[in-house]
């Protein structure tokens, strides 16, 4: 048999099946690929969608327009689809794949591929036996070959279906920051005197103490560069009840500043739901926190009460009901509420720092607990698979392991409690008795055996105590035939009997005497 | 005469044997196919076969009807908790001579034989059972610092019951491991129900027919040796050991979780000369993948230990060999 002619024949016999399986394979690549792709959609879309608030965090505008955050996303899904789609032509299925697809699909039991596999090496070192094996096997698969005759085999294999609904979530998550600033822009009116940094972002602006700082220095500059041209002192200010607190209202639009971009969404979105009136005082309300110095005016417009007592009713209500713990979204409502210019400055700047910070520190404090918690679960299973590692090879798992089980034979067997399912001998039950164990002497009595039995006995020396007993009245005595029934028939004892009675008794008085004696003489 | 056609007269020679010594075998065993085509595999592979079933479904009647097919010399043991070793291997005695003079005389016990049924072997103490580790592996037996060779072929046929566990010694790992196979013997089908009564309640039973002797078989464990394996099955018994140990990349999740122990080295060797006998059997020159997933679960089965969470949810390793074998088809 020549090696060389058979395997081109066999090679070709299995060619268009190797065909299929490679352009098989190359579409199912493609859709794996594509699934994949279409299944981190949603976590590349977030991490736009973060990281583009982010940015407007730090640098306190809008680095682009938000609607570039889905092309952002579409590019990313081309450029991926690409590369598996380049990576997916180079996959070939090897003729020995294909080799077994044919066995398979045509009943050949492993001939064509042990023939594939067997002419294309001679192996001239092995044994004359065994090559004359793998001769044959060859000439065995050539013999089959005419079950094939060119036909190719089914390749039945399912892939599973793509993820569109993830990427849809994806793609409307990438319009997230689109939608949120169209309705900050109907919602908040910009003014000349305020630059885009303090205008519809600046509820998502930084909350740091720099940055607040920073503003209310600004709006204290401008305020009081305001004053001067008016030519009013800042104390007469101060002390007008009407007039509008701007070093307070800068710094109660802190808390509403100071929100994460989120809340804001969560304000946005709350703020639709409300009803039209409600939703028209908290943007009057929001405007006028946040816009500083048109706030008080604002404020001062729609009040309409002295700011003293205005105070009180807020003290009032706070000694009724103390704070409850709210949901941020809550609290960023009040916070903005309460940034109102009609609220004087000392009362509720604590409150609006306070809630913002405090939920904030809370929040960051649980999540760390759990991390440690969950570190601390795996730092084992870690520490054993190091060891596993440097021992050089995986071993087996000897965590699970049990301890061998006891072969022993002896009468105090201690293996585990008997299951019913062999192996080594549960405990054994004691048959002895309590006076076995030395050290321990208990009276030992043989029923129905008027003599002590053989083991050693003993009896505890208890001196007799005198005890008062309750007092009881005396039982009324029965006369007539009810005490002639109530009388015991004793048969008559003889004499000798009874003498017998009294030699034993005395007998065994005298033992337990002398047993007795035996006992102190020994403690002594 | 070529090295080829010497080859394929010793395959049809191999094929007639088996099914000679299959239908011999048949005439007093009804049905259980797999169970007597296993026992010949192992038979022909050189392994030693461990037969677990409940009692009356002709474990025993095999074995014997196994021996008289091939004319081979054949003990029983029957192990019991008061086994020792000496009564297996043998043991020295002292023999008085004509002369008067004593000598140590070695008595053989019922291990030297050719095929050897220990029936009911969880019964014995493990220091009875370890004594069969060395026959097993080795093919011989050390009694009084002496080793002596065991007759061949040798084969072990060992029974349990899967039942009556009380007063039982389970067999230790390292003895599970030597036997090439544990076939599950199940009860029989209804039909075969009227053969076995129809033998059986005769005034004799069937004869069996000897259709092999002991140098055949010898004979025929050497051709099964020269059998090549293809790179696909060796690869695929490769991984399937591999699949039942903890922590390798071939191990699945439920693996990874239940298996305490996985196979040794030794599985692979069963399972490649399972594929080798079971490929001249069907008249085939080498043995490819189909042929090492034929065997696979009866050579893993008893080589996989479970942990406790496996057994408490009811798992077994069968459920396991079989996921392992569907999830390794690359097909």
């Amino acid at each position: 048999v020549s090696f060389d002619d058979p395997h081109d024949r066999l090679r070709q016999l299995v060619e268009p099946t190797r065909r299929g399986i490679s352009d098989f394979e190359r579409g199912r690549a493609r859709k794996l690929g594509l699934g994949l792709l279409l299944g981190l959609l949603p976590r590349m879309s977030l991490v736009l969608v973060i990281g583009y608030w982010g940015l407007v965090l730090i640098s306190g505008r809008e680095p682009f327009s938000p609607f570039v955050l889905p092309a952002l996303l579409a590019l990313a899904l081309l450029a991926g689809f690409a590369a598996l789609w380049m990576r997916a032509q180079r996959i070939e299925a090897s003729p020995a794949r294909a080799a077994a697809r044919v066995d398979r699909e045509f009943d050949l039991q492993g001939r064509s591929a042990a023939g594939l596999e067997f002419s294309k090496d001679p192996a001239e070192d092995l044994p004359r036996r065994v090559r004359a094996f793998r001769r044959l096997a060859v000439e065995d698969a050539l013999a089959h070959a005419g079950r094939v005759q060119g036909a190719a085999a089914a390749i039945r294999r399912g892939v599973p279906p793509l993820p569109w609904r993830l990427a849809l979530f994806a793609l409307l998550l990438s319009f997230v920051p689109s939608v949120l600033r169209l309705d900050a822009a109907k919602t908040v009116p910009h003014s000349d005197q305020h630059p885009p940094k303090a205008g519809a972002f600046e509820s998502g602006a930084s909350k740091s103490d720099e940055a607040a700082k920073e503003l209310v220095t600004e709006r204290e500059h401008e305020t009081a560069h305001r004053r001067s041209e008016a030519g009013k002192p800042e104390a007469l200010s101060e002390h007008k009840p009407d007039a509008p607190n701007e070093s307070g209202s800068s710094k109660k639009a802190r808390p509403s500043s100071a929100q994460a971009p989120l809340v804001a969404a969560d304000a946005a979105s709350s703020q639709s739901i409300a009803s039209p009136s409600e939703s028209s005082e908290s943007s009057a309300s929001r405007s006028s926190g946040s816009q500083g110095a048109s706030a008080g005016g604002g404020s001062a417009k729609s009040g309409k009460r002295p700011e003293g007592e205005a105070e009180e009713e807020r003290t009032a209500k706070k000694r009724k009901s103390p704070r409850p713990r709210q949901p941020k979204g809550a609290e960023t409502k009040k916070g903005e509420s309460d940034a109102s210019g009609a609220v004087p400055r000392g009362s509720s700047t604590s409150g609006g720092r306070l809630a913002a910070v405090g939920n904030k520190r809370s929040g960051v404090d649980r999540g760390e607990e759990r991390e440690d918690d969950a570190e601390t679960e795996d730092e084992e299973i870690e520490d054993e698979q190091e060891e596993s590692d440097q021992r050089g090879g995986v071993m087996p798992r000897m965590r699970d392991r049990r301890a061998s089980p006891s072969r022993d034979l002896s009468i105090s067997g201690d293996g585990p409690p008997d299951d019913g399912r062999g192996g080594p001998s549960p405990p054994k039950k004691a048959r002895g008795t309590a006076s076995l164990v030395l050290g321990v002497r208990l009276p030992d009595s043989v029923r129905g055996l008027p003599n002590p039995g053989t083991a050693k006995t003993s009896t505890e020396p208890v001196p007799p105590q005198e005890r008062q007993a309750p007092e009881r009245p005396a039982v009324p005595v029965r006369s007539g035939l009810n005490a002639r029934a109530a009388q015991r028939s004793v048969p008559p004892q003889s004499p000798e009997r009874a003498k017998r009675i009294l030699q034993y008794q005395k007998l065994r008085r005298q033992k337990s005497e002398s047993a007795a004696g035996s006992d102190q003489q020994e403690q002594r | 005469m070529s090295h080829e056609a010497t080859v394929q007269a010793d395959v049809e020679k191999f094929q007639s044997a088996w099914s000679s010594v299959r239908d011999a075998v048949h005439a007093r065993i009804v049905g259980q196919d797999r169970v007597v085509d296993g026992v010949l595999t192992s038979l022909l592979a050189g392994g030693n076969v461990l037969l677990e079933g409940v009692p009356g479904i002709g474990k025993t009647l095999l074995v014997r009807t196994l021996g008289e097919a091939l004319h081979v010399e054949q003990s029983r043991i029957q192990f019991t908790p008061d086994l020792m070793p000496s009564d297996v291997l043998g043991t020295m005695v002292i023999d008085e001579g004509s002369g008067g003079a004593r000598e140590l005389r070695f008595q053989k016990g019922p291990i030297h034989a050719n095929l050897v049924l220990a029936d009911e072997i969880n019964r014995a103490t493990p220091k009875t059972q370890s004594a069969l580790l060395e026959a097993m592996q080795e093919r011989q037996a050390t009694v009084g610092g002496t080793t002596r060779k065991l007759p061949e072929p040798f084969i072990v046929l060992a029974t349990q019951n899967p039942v009556e566990q009380e007063g039982t010694y389970p067999l230790p790992e390292a003895q599970l491991d030597r036997f090439m196979f544990k076939l599950v013997v199940g009860y029989p089908k209804e039909d075969e129900y009227h053969s076995i009564l129809s033998r059986t309640t005769g005034r004799a039973m069937p004869d069996v027919p000897t259709v092999a002797s002991g140098e055949e078989i010898l004979a025929l464990r050497e051709l099964v040796r020269d059998v090549p394996v293809t790179e696909e099955a060796e690869r695929l018994a490769v991984r399937l050991i591999m699949a039942t140990q903890p922590g390798t990349p071939y191990a699945s999740d439920n693996v990874n979780r239940y298996v305490m122990l996985g196979s040794s080295p030794r599985g692979a060797q069963a399972l490649i000369l399972a594929a080798k006998v079971h490929a001249l059997s069907e008249g085939r020159f080498s043995a490819g993948p189909d042929d090492i997933r034929v065997w696979a679960v009866d050579a893993l089965r008893h080589r996989v230990l479970l942990n406790f969470e496996a057994l408490a949810e009811g798992l077994d390793t069968d459920k396991l060999i079989l996921e392992n074998l569907e999830r390794l088809d690359v097909r």
